[in-house]
C-alpha cells in the first residue's frame, strides 16, 4: 500500500474502527473517480466515515439530507433576480462548493432530484438557465440508500444503479470494535483526533498516476469476455454493461496501484469484480426465486471464464 | 384408461385404412402409430427409476407476499416422450388440512406463482411423484416424495399496508403503475397490463418483457385478492383463506385459444346445417360426389352407383362450405387439442380415401397423419419431442421402404390397377403369388375381373384378398451404395483416429522442444512466461494445478498437497510471471534464474514421484530425455 494512503486510513481509522477493508474499497473507488453507494442500516457510521474521509484527505465535504420535499435546484443552485444589477445572477447550490458529497437517503427524495444529482455525478458539471458551472475537482458522491422503513421511498432504478462504480455495505462492527468504539467516543467525537494528511491536489495526482498504470490486452480481453459472459448468463437478465466495464477497469487500475504495481494483473479484475458489478446485475425471476444472489452468479463467471494468466 | 382406448381407435383407423388401401403411404401409417408408441413406453420404464423431482422455493416469507416456487424433474436419459407428474400441495403443519393441492406436470421446469396468507408454519410437498408416457398408455409411481418446509414471518407492525384493509397506497387490481420509474424487467405473464410492455426491449430479445413497476414492497399486491374458497378454481381445506393465486407461469394463453375454437365449432356447425338446408348446397355436393366417383372409376376397377342431380349443378357452394368446414375442422383440431375430434378427423381422412378408392398421395398422407399422431401427444410438445417423434417417423419410412422394394411406391399410390398387374405378372414370373379362388365380399356395386377384365355378374359384394409373397429383388438404390461404400468408410475412420494419435503426439513433442529452446531466450520476460508456464503444465499434468484460479491462488492447494517450502517458493516467482505478462518490464536476469530454479526444482519433485507411464509419457512427449 502506498505510504501516504496508509496515512490516510489510519487517520479514517481513529473514527471507523474496524471496518479497514470497507475504507480500503472506498479510497480505491475514489481513486478510480467513482461514485460509491452504501446500502445499509441506520447507525453505522456512513455520515461520520464520509466526513472522515474528506477531513483526512484535505477536502470540502457537503452532506445532503434527501427528504421528499428537496428539489432539483436545492443541490444544483438556481438563478436569482438581483435588482441592484438588473440581471439573474446564479447562486450556486451544494454540488458547487463540495469535493466530497454525502447524499443522504438518496431513495427518500422524488426521481426529478435524483436525476439532478445523478446527472452531476456524470458530467461534472451542473446546467442552470443554460449556463454550465463545472464541478469542482475531485468531485465524489457517496449516496446511501436506507432500507428500513421503505415507506414512501423512491428506489434507484437499475439504469441509474450502474453510475456507481461501487456499492458497498459498512456493516455493523464485531465485539471488539464496538467496545473499541464506545470507549474512544466516551468524552470526545469520532472526528476530533483526525487531522489531514493529504491535500486536495495530492489527490488529483494520484488519480493522474491511476490512469498511468498499465493494462495491456490479455486483460482488456478479460473484462471483456466476463462481461459477455455475464449478459449470456441464463440467471441474469441484464448483464454487465460497457460502462461497468469501463469501471472495472478503472477500479482494478485502482488496485493495482494502490499494491504498489504499475502494471494491471488478471487477479486485480478478479478482485474488484464483486463489487463493482453486483448491484449492476438483475437476475431473472427464476434464478431470485431458486435462491441465487448477484454474487454467486457473478462468482460462477469467474469460475468460468478463463483467466487471463492460463492462456498462453 | 381413456387415453389407452384414444390409441386404440387410433390404431384401429390407420389399419382400416391400411386394410383398404394397401399402399405404401399407409403402411408407414400404421407402422409408426405401432413402433412410436412402443419406443414410448421403453423410454418410460427406462426414465422410472431415474427420475428425480426437485422442489425450490423461499424457506421464510412474509405474510401477504407473493412469491415463486419452482419444481423440476431431472434424471439421466429423462427422454421426451416421458410425462413425470405428481400432486403440488402445500399444508400447514399444524395438523390442518391440505390448503392447497394442484396436479402438475414437468417435462420442463414449471413455475408457480403463489400468494401467502397468516403466519405459520408450512410445508410443500410433492406426492404422488409419476411418470406417464406421451401416449397415455403406461403410468408408473415414483418412489421418492419430496417435503419442504417453509415459515410464514409476520410483516413489520410498523407498515401499515397489511392484510387486506385498503388504504391510498394500496393498488386495485386495475390501476395502472407507475411505469416512468421502473424496477426492472420480467416476462410477461398473462394478466399482465398491456401498457407495462416494454417495447422496445421486446423487439430486441424478441420475447415480450414488460417494466416492472416500482411499488412499496410492504404494499399489498394486485392481483387476485378474492378469498372467496367459491371463486378460486382451487382446492381449500379448513385454512383455506390461507393461499390464494396459483398462476402457472409457463400456461400459455387458454383465453385467447378457447374463443377460437368457439368460433370454428359454430362455424362448422353452421356450415354442415346449410348444406343440409339450402338446395343447391346439397345439390352441390352430391355433384361434388358424382366427380370423385368418375375420378375413382378412371383409375381403379369399380363401378359407383352416382347421385341423380340435374346437369350443369353447381358445385361453387358446396366448395365453398365444406372448404369452409374443413379449415374449421383444423381449426379446432390445432387449437381444441381434443382427442375425440382428432380421432373423428383422422377417421374421416382414412375413410373418404378407402371410400373413393382415391388414397392422397404419399407427402401428403403421411403429414397429415403426423399432424393428428402429433397433436394427440399430451403434455408441452417441445422441440425435442418433436425430433425423435421425426425420427422414429422416418426411420419407420425406412424401415418400410427397404421391406417392400421392387415397385415404385409412386406410381403404386395412383393406381390400384397397376399395382394387380403387376401382381399378375408377379405371378407370371413365378414369384410364388397366389390367389385365393374363395369369393369374398367387395365394396362396391360392380366388380370386374381383374384376370379377363370381364364384368362379372353379381349380386352379392365380393372381396378378393391377394396373398403376396414377396422375395427381395433387391435392395433399394440407396442401400446398395451405402453397403458398397461402407467398409471404406470405417477403414478411413479408423486409421484418422490411429493417425490423429499420432500427429498428437509429434505436435506435442514439437511444442514442447520449441518450449524448451525459448526457456534460454534472449527476452527475460518471453524466458520467464515460458519456464513459468511449462511448471505450471507440470503440476496441471500430476493434478497439483488449481483448475482456472490464477497461479497467485494456486500456493494453497500446493502446500497442502507438495510442501510448504515448495508452494513458497512458487509464491515468490507468480510476481516475476505477473510482471513478464501484464507490464512492459524487462525484468532482471535473477527472477530469469529464480522461475528457472523452480522450474528444475518441479521437474525433480514430479519426476521422482512419477509412475512408468507418467514417465514415459514426460520423456518422449515432454522432450526430459
Amino acid at each position: 500500500m502506498r505510504s501516504e494512503l496508509e496515512a490516510v486510513i489510519q487517520e479514517i481509522e481513529k473514527a471507523i474502527i474496524g471496518k479497514r477493508s470497507v475504507i480500503e474499497k472506498i479510497l480505491m473507488a475514489m481513486l478510480a473517480d467513482g461514485h460509491i453507494l452504501l446500502d445499509d442500516v441506520p447507525g453505522v457510521g456512513k455520515t461520520t466515515l464520509a466526513a472522515a474521509i474528506a477531513r483526512a484527505m484535505g477536502m470540502e465535504n457537503r452532506r445532503i439530507q434527501f427528504t421528499p420535499d428537496v428539489l432539483p435546484s436545492d443541490i444544483v443552485g438556481f438563478s436569482i433576480y438581483e435588482k441592484e444589477s438588473d440581471r439573474f445572477v446564479y447562486q450556486p447550490g451544494i454540488l458547487n462548493r463540495a469535493n466530497l458529497v454525502l447524499a443522504d437517503e438518496i431513495n427518500r427524495t422524488s426521481a426529478r432530484t435524483q436525476s439532478a444529482l445523478l446527472e452531476a455525478m456524470e458530467e461534472r458539471q451542473v446546467t442552470v438557465d443554460g449556463e454550465t458551472h463545472r464541478l469542482e475537482r475531485p468531485f465524489l458522491v457517496i449516496a446511501t440508500e436506507n432500507n428500513v422503513g421503505t415507506l414512501g421511498t423512491q428506489h434507484l432504478p437499475y439504469a441509474q444503479m450502474d453510475r456507481f462504480l461501487v456499492r458497498l455495505s459498512i456493516g455493523y462492527p464485531d465485539h471488539e470494535a464496538q467496545v473499541a468504539m464506545l470507549r474512544q467516543q466516551r468524552h470526545h467525537g469520532p472526528l476530533e483526533n483526525i487531522r489531514p494528511v493529504m491535500t486536495k491536489e495530492t489527490f488529483l495526482g494520484m488519480q493522474r498516476s491511476v490512469r498511468d498504470v498499465t493494462v495491456r490486452d490479455n486483460v482488456l480481453e478479460y473484462i471483456s469476455r466476463l462481461t459477455i459472459a455475464s449478459r449470456d448468463s441464463d440467471a441474469a437478465e441484464i448483464g454487465i454493461s460497457p460502462r461497468c466495464a469501463v469501471h472495472l477497469e478503472h477500479t482494478a487500475m485502482a488496485k493495482a496501484w494502490m499494491d504498489g504495481r504499475d502494471y494491471v494483473t488478471g487477479t486485480d479484475v478478479r478482485d474488484v469484480f464483486t463489487d463493482v458489478c453486483t448491484h449492476r446485475l438483475l437476475l431473472t425471476p427464476q434464478a431470485e426465486s431458486e435462491g441465487f444472489t448477484p454474487e454467486q452468479i457473478l462468482q460462477d463467471l469467474l469460475n468460468s471464464v478463463k483467466n487471463p494468466d492460463l492462456i498462453r | 384408461m381413456i387415453r389407452r382406448f384414444y390409441w386404440l381407435l387410433w390404431l384401429l383407423v390407420t389399419g382400416g385404412l391400411y386394410f383398404f388401401e394397401n399402399n405404401t403411404a399407409p403402411r408407414i401409417i400404421f407402422a409408426s402409430s405401432v413402433l412410436i408408441p412402443c419406443l414410448s413406453l421403453l423410454s418410460t420404464f427406462w426414465c422410472a427409476e431415474r427420475v428425480r423431482f426437485e422442489l425450490t422455493a423461499p424457506a421464510t416469507l412474509p405474510e401477504n407476499a407473493e412469491f415463486f416456487c419452482r419444481i423440476s424433474a431431472s434424471g439421466s436419459k429423462l427422454l421426451p416422450f416421458t410425462l413425470p407428474g405428481g400432486i403440488f400441495q402445500i399444508s400447514s403443519t399444524d395438523g390442518a388440512d391440505i390448503c392447497l393441492s394442484k396436479p402438475f406436470s414437468c417435462e420442463t421446469p414449471k413455475m408457480f406463482r403463489l400468494r401467502t396468507g397468516s403466519p405459520g408454519t408450512f410445508a410443500f410437498h410433492i406426492s404422488d411423484p409419476v411418470i406417464e408416457d406421451r401416449f397415455g398408455l403406461c403410468r408408473i409411481p415414483v418412489s421418492a416424495s419430496i417435503e419442504k418446509q417453509f415459515f410464514i414471518t409476520t410483516r413489520n407492525p410498523d407498515a401499515n399496508n397489511t392484510g387486506s384493509g385498503g388504504n391510498g397506497n394500496q393498488e386495485t387490481p386495475n390501476s395502472m403503475p407507475d411505469l416512468s420509474a421502473y424496477n426492472g424487467i420480467r416476462e410477461y405473464i398473462p394478466g399482465d397490463p398491456i401498457r407495462a410492455i416494454h417495447w422496445k426491449l421486446s423487439a430486441k430479445t424478441g420475447r415480450i418483457l414488460i417494466r416492472e413497476a416500482d411499488r412499496d414492497p410492504e404494499a399489498e399486491t394486485s392481483a387476485s385478492a378474492d378469498n372467496n374458497p367459491k371463486n378460486t378454481p382451487l382446492e381449500a381445506g379448513n385454512s383455506g383463506d390461507h393461499f390464494v393465486l396459483l398462476s402457472d407461469l409457463h400456461a400459455p394463453n387458454a383465453q385467447l385459444r378457447k374463443r377460437l375454437q368457439n368460433c370454428c365449432i359454430v362455424t362448422l356447425l353452421l356450415c354442415l346445417v346449410l348444406i343440409f338446408l339450402i338446395p343447391q348446397a346439397r345439390l352441390g355436393t352430391e355433384a361434388l360426389c358424382n366427380r370423385l366417383f368418375s375420378a375413382s372409376e378412371a383409375l381403379n376397377a369399380y363401378a359407383y352407383q352416382y347421385f341423380d342431380i340435374p346437369a350443369g349443378q353447381s358445385t361453387v357452394p358446396a366448395s365453398i362450405l365444406l372448404g369452409l368446414a374443413g379449415f374449421c375442422m383444423a381449426g379446432i383440431a390445432l387449437t381444441g387439442k381434443a382427442p375425440l375430434f382428432l380421432l373423428l378427423t383422422a377417421a374421416l381422412t382414412a375413410g373418404f380415401q378407402a371410400y373413393f378408392g382415391l388414397p392422397f398421395p404419399l407427402y401428403l398422407n403421411i403429414p397429415i397423419f403426423a399432424v393428428l399422431g402429433w397433436l394427440l401427444l399430451r403434455g408441452k410438445l417441445s422441440r425435442k419431442l418433436f425430433l425423435f417423434y421425426l425420427s422414429g417417423l422416418i426411420l419407420t419410412a425406412m424401415i418400410i421402404t427397404a421391406q417392400y422394394p421392387g415397385v415404385d411406391p409412386w406410381i403404386e399410390t395412383r393406381s390400384e390397377s397397376l399395382r394387380d398387374k403387376l401382381t399378375i405378372a408377379a405371378d407370371l414370373t413365378d414369384s410364388g403369388i397366389s390367389e385365393t379362388d374363395e369369393k369374398a365380399e367387395t365394396r362396391h356395386v360392380n366388380s370386374r375381373s381383374l384376370i379377363t377384365g370381364e364384368n362379372e355378374s353379381n349380386v352379392s359384394r365380393e372381396f378378393r384378398p391377394v396373398i403376396q409373397k414377396k422375395e427381395q429383388i433387391s435392395l433399394p438404390e440407396w442401400a446398395e451404395s451405402l453397403s458398397s461404400v461402407l467398409p471404406y468408410i470405417i477403414v478411413v475412420l479408423a486409421s484418422l483416429f490411429f493417425i490423429a494419435g499420432l500427429i498428437r503426439f509429434v505436435l506435442r513433442r514439437i511444442d514442447a522442444a520449441e518450449a524448451r529452446k525459448r526457456f534460454s531466450s534472449a527476452d527475460n520476460a518471453e524466458a520467464i512466461l515460458t519456464m513459468f508456464r511449462h511448471t505450471a503444465r507440470w503440476l496441471d499434468f500430476f493434478g497439483y494445478g488449481s483448475g482456472n484460479l490464477p497461479y497467485r491462488d494456486w500456493s494453497g492447494n500446493l502446500r497442502n498437497s507438495l510442501s510448504e517450502s515448495y508452494a513458497d517458493q512458487f509464491s515468490q516467482c507468480v510476481p516475476f510471471f505477473e510482471e513478464a505478462l501484464y507490464s512492459d518490464h524487462k525484468p532482471g536476469a535473477e527472477k530469469v534464474e529464480a522461475v528457472r530454479s523452480l522450474l528444475n526444482h518441479t521437474e525433480d519433485l514430479l519426476y521422482n514421484q512419477a509412475n512408468r507411464s507418467q514417465r514415459l509419457r514426460l520423456k518422449f512427449s515432454e522432450c526430459l530425455l
